[in-house]
């Protein structure tokens, strides 16, 4: 029983976080829990979040992506351009995702082909990504986006959900069922737990990263997509230090640096939880705003902190 | 006695390294049914042979006839794919997986649809396990198993899938004496089955136990493939290291064929480790290990620190 306990609150932990931020916020500043808040609050969380569940496949085999935010503004330039173009909104989403995941496909063969290590490919592509981004924006000027239907995308909501989260939802959803039910997801959690036992058991360990840094890529350029519909334009820096929110929601969700270990699903309330921070900084005009990158930052550090002492201390068990 | 049928033939295997010859023109011929020793003194070869046979290394010439054909491996996976597979000395296992998920890892229990099948995952490795009469939790992660526990559920998941060929590199080293017993029913099995196992320990007691033949490496080089019956021990061990063992000082002395377990030849200090020892001494007996001193030494010294760990 107490080990049931314990697994229960390991597997939630990141879902009762979030429960216990929501109420504190909700006690102790009397603007946060509004459904006009919340619903603005969803709506930026989403896109953390999509672009936290690709993150994650990439975390989990023991890699990092830190182009994810340039990705998505990339993506939303690319929406933008397709629509003043063609004005077909199939496009507007379709075309960012397959840019996407040819972003993803250069960073996959640079880690698996190459053997560059992870960290400095991304850093190259985050900042190659932006650099074509302002190219083809001239300086990175905003598209605008006329697109009714594609910008209601980005605004409306279902009940009391925005599209934009059920879109997340659909995601991490999917997400979810792959890494427990489809090899791919099973390998990911191997490759990161045990790289050498991966191989030696005949796992397609290339085959698998690479395939991670695509899906990553794919899912920074629906969260770009999403983006573009929010704001009604395509811009290089509408994803500007995104990548470390992102980062920040996987590792929050308990997916483990070091790979192998942790849930996807918990990015999800990860992300949430960082948006609730920004949220609370914003909603209070005595907080100036620019602690919203020291505390996300200062989040980060302190769970990787906690990471690293219980991957000791679990190892020290064993 | 009808000859088994062949399953193996290793002919002429080179392989350099950058400046070392680690093979030189090494044969192995091993037959269906059949458990044999690979042997040699560290860096003889052994491993190398191995991994050039399950591809993790490429030979440089030779050839290898598996099962009737001509195979050149250039992954592990694909050697599986024939029915080779090895279990390592060291531990291959994912630690936060599951135990069933560790067992069929590389070879999931899926569905038509391409899902996997967690119901039939934990149903067939309890049932393979507890054909090995052991009653274990298949849905924990493998890292609560002690590391003797985790190899022989890595062992038993191997043995339960179609194997023609298994290969024990030092598998029993961090065995203890009844989890050996444990494996010797495995390999007896397979045998059984008419698989065949190549078998590489540091234990001559295991061998004698097990083994039809031997095939011995020195340096690199073949020195012979032998009946083990008709081998004795100080045989052995002399064409392992090339010189008449009843030479190494003192052992003729101290060995001693009715008395096989008997006295000890190499005494080791007292080990010490901040968390766990608080301190221990053991010895080494003749009978057991009447090996070089390091090799004994290297081989006593993890046995004790595993046993005192635990």
């Amino acid at each position: 029983m107490k080990e049931r306990i314990k697994g229960f609150s390991k597997d939630y932990a990141a879902f009762i976080a979030m429960l216990i931020i929501i109420a504190a916020a909700s006690l102790l500043f009397d603007n946060f829990f509004s459904a006009n808040n919340f619903n603005n609050l969803f709506k930026r969380a989403s896109i953390i979040g999509i672009m936290a569940i690709g993150e994650a496949f990439v975390i989990l085999t023991g890699s990092i992506d830190l182009s994810v935010g340039y990705q998505c503004g990339f993506a939303s330039i690319i929406a933008a351009m397709i629509g003043a173009a063609t004005g077909n909104m199939a496009l507007m989403i379709v075309v960012p995702v397959i840019v996407g995941a040819f972003w993803g496909m250069l960073n996959g063969f640079c880690v698996t082909k190459l053997r560059v290590q992870p960290f400095i490919v991304t850093l190259a592509a985050m900042s190659c990504i932006n650099g074509v981004g302002l190219l083809i924006t001239d300086g990175g000027n905003s598209i605008g986006i006329e697109h009714d239907l594609f910008n209601r995308m980005g605004t409306e909501s279902i009940g009391i959900l925005p599209v934009s989260a059920v879109i997340m939802l659909a995601v991490v959803l999917t997400a979810a069922m792959a890494s427990k039910y489809l090899r791919f997801g099973r390998y990911c959690y191997a490759i990161g737990g045990n790289e050498d036992s991966a191989i030696m058991k005949g796992i397609p360990v290339d085959r698998i990263k690479f395939l991670t840094y695509v899906l990553s890529g794919m899912c920074s350029a629906l969260a770009g997509v999403v983006m573009a519909a929010r704001t009604h334009s395509g811009n290089i820096l509408l994803g500007e230090g995104y990548e470390m929110n992102a980062l920040a929601a996987a590792v929050l969700g308990g997916i483990l640096l070091s790979g192998g270990r942790g849930k996807v699903i918990n990015s999800m309330w990860g992300a949430i939880i960082i948006m609730i921070i920004g949220n609370i900084i914003n909603l209070n005009k005595n907080i100036p705003y620019q602690w919203e990158g020291c505390v996300t930052g200062g989040i980060l550090l302190l769970i990787l902190i906690a990471q690293s002492v219980i991957t000791r201390v679990s190892k020290a068990e064993a | 006695m009808q000859e088994k049928k062949v399953l193996l033939e290793m002919r002429g295997i080179y392989k350099s390294f950058i400046g070392v010859n680690a093979l030189k023109g090494v044969d192995l011929v091993v037959r269906e049914g059949e458990v044999h020793a690979l042997q040699g003194e560290n860096g003889a070869g052994k491993s190398v042979l191995i991994k050039i046979l399950t591809g993790i290394y490429a030979r440089d010439a030779g050839s290898i006839i598996f099962n009737g054909e001509e195979v050149d491996f250039s992954l592990p996976s694909q050697a599986q794919e024939k029915g080779i597979y090895t279990i390592y000395q060291e531990l291959d296992t994912v630690p936060e997986l599951s135990i069933a998920e560790n067992m069929f890892l590389g070879n999931e229990i899926r569905k038509k649809s391409g899902i996997i099948d967690w119901k039939a995952t934990y149903a067939r490795a309890a049932k393979i396990l507890g054909g090995f009469n052991l009653d274990i939790d298949v849905t924990k992660p493998i890292r609560t198993l002690s590391t003797a526990m985790q190899q022989i559920v890595s062992i038993a998941a191997v043995v339960s899938r179609d194997a023609k060929l298994i290969i024990m590199d030092e598998s029993t080293s961090s065995l203890d004496e009844k989890e050996v017993a444990l494996l010797m029913d495995i390999i007896r099995r397979l045998r059984d089955n008419n698989a065949a196992v190549i078998f590489i320990t540091h234990r001559l007691n295991e061998i004698y136990e097990i083994c039809e033949k031997a095939t011995i490496i020195k340096d690199g080089e073949l020195v012979g493939c032998y009946d083990i019956p008709a081998l004795d021990r100080l045989s052995l061990i002399s064409k392992m290291i090339g010189r008449d063992a009843s030479s190494i000082m003192g052992y003729q002395k101290k060995y001693n064929k009715e008395t096989e377990t008997s006295e000890c030849i190499c005494e080791l200090e007292t080990v010490y480790d901040k968390n766990k020892l608080k301190g221990a001494s053991f010895h080494s007996e003749t009978g057991r290990d009447p090996w070089i001193g390091r090799t004994a030494r290297f081989r006593e010294n993890r046995t004790c620190q595993r046993d005192v760990w635990k």
